[in-house]
């Protein structure tokens, strides 16, 4: 069903390293608080899922109704182990622990809330560069505003919920509609 | 004003302060120095792995 899982793996694995590690001990070798804690992991937890499924399928919703209705588009559910892994919970995990958990936050101390978001989601988008660049979907200009007010979004859902489970959830599951559109 | 920051956030570690404050808001804030050079060595680390190590 799911194919060669080892390539899933390690990519799973290369991005852990790369985005989830290096948070990890930021936090408790210079900032020296506990992750968890610190990314409000464990805080809010049953509001923020809540919240975070309650706006899920308010954004997949709109998006699969948009597809459907304006562009008449067909859904595919064929998805790969590969999307379910790294499109879907490592892509939700990985960079709302280090743009939403630790980077907003961050700036978040050192000046206005609307600014540090605005700084962040500048940043979430200039992550998505790389990858742009490698398949020729950099000029899709359309894309550049779509990331940057997702960007804005996410970290005004974690200021209101005060759970990284929210948009952990949300970045997921908005990765899955647009998997399946 | 940074020392005087840095001494309220102890106050209000060991509970002499008033109201709350998150996790994140208590811990001092990382030196800018050492968030610039993790985001540069994040941002460039993974464009490395994005353009040149992806199959």
């Amino acid at each position: 069903m799911f194919g060669d899982i080892r390539s899933p793996l390690l990519e799973a694995f290369v991005k852990s390293v790369i985005w989830i590690i290096p948070v990890w001990l930021l936090n408790k070798y210079s900032l020296r608080a506990d992750p968890v804690i610190y990314l409000k992991l464990n805080e809010k937890v049953k509001r923020g899922l809540l919240w975070g499924i309650a706006l899920s399928l308010l954004l997949g919703g709109g998006l699969i109704l948009e597809a459907f209705i304006f562009d008449n588009a067909a859904f595919h559910f064929s998805l790969s182990f590969d999307d379910y892994l790294n499109t879907f919970i490592m892509a939700g995990l990985a960079e709302e622990i280090v743009f939403r958990g630790l980077i907003l936050q961050e700036i978040n101390k050192r000046m206005a809330f609307w600014k540090a978001n605005g700084i962040t989601a500048l940043l979430f988008l200039v992550i998505h560069y790389p990858i742009w660049i490698y398949n020729d979907l950099f000029h899709h200009y359309g894309s550049h505003l779509y990331v940057f007010c997702i960007g804005l979004l996410f970290g005004y859902i974690f200021k209101k919920t005060g759970s990284l489970w929210a948009v952990i959830l949300i970045h997921g599951f908005h990765n899955f509609f647009l998997s399946i559109i | 004003m940074e020392r005087f920051l840095y001494s309220f956030v102890l106050l209000k570690k060991r509970g002499e302060g008033r109201g709350h404050m998150s996790v994140a808001e208590k811990a001092a804030p990382l030196q800018v120095n050492r968030m610039a050079v993790y985001l540069l060595v994040f941002f460039f680390v993974w464009s490395l792995k994005e353009l040149w190590l992806i199959e």
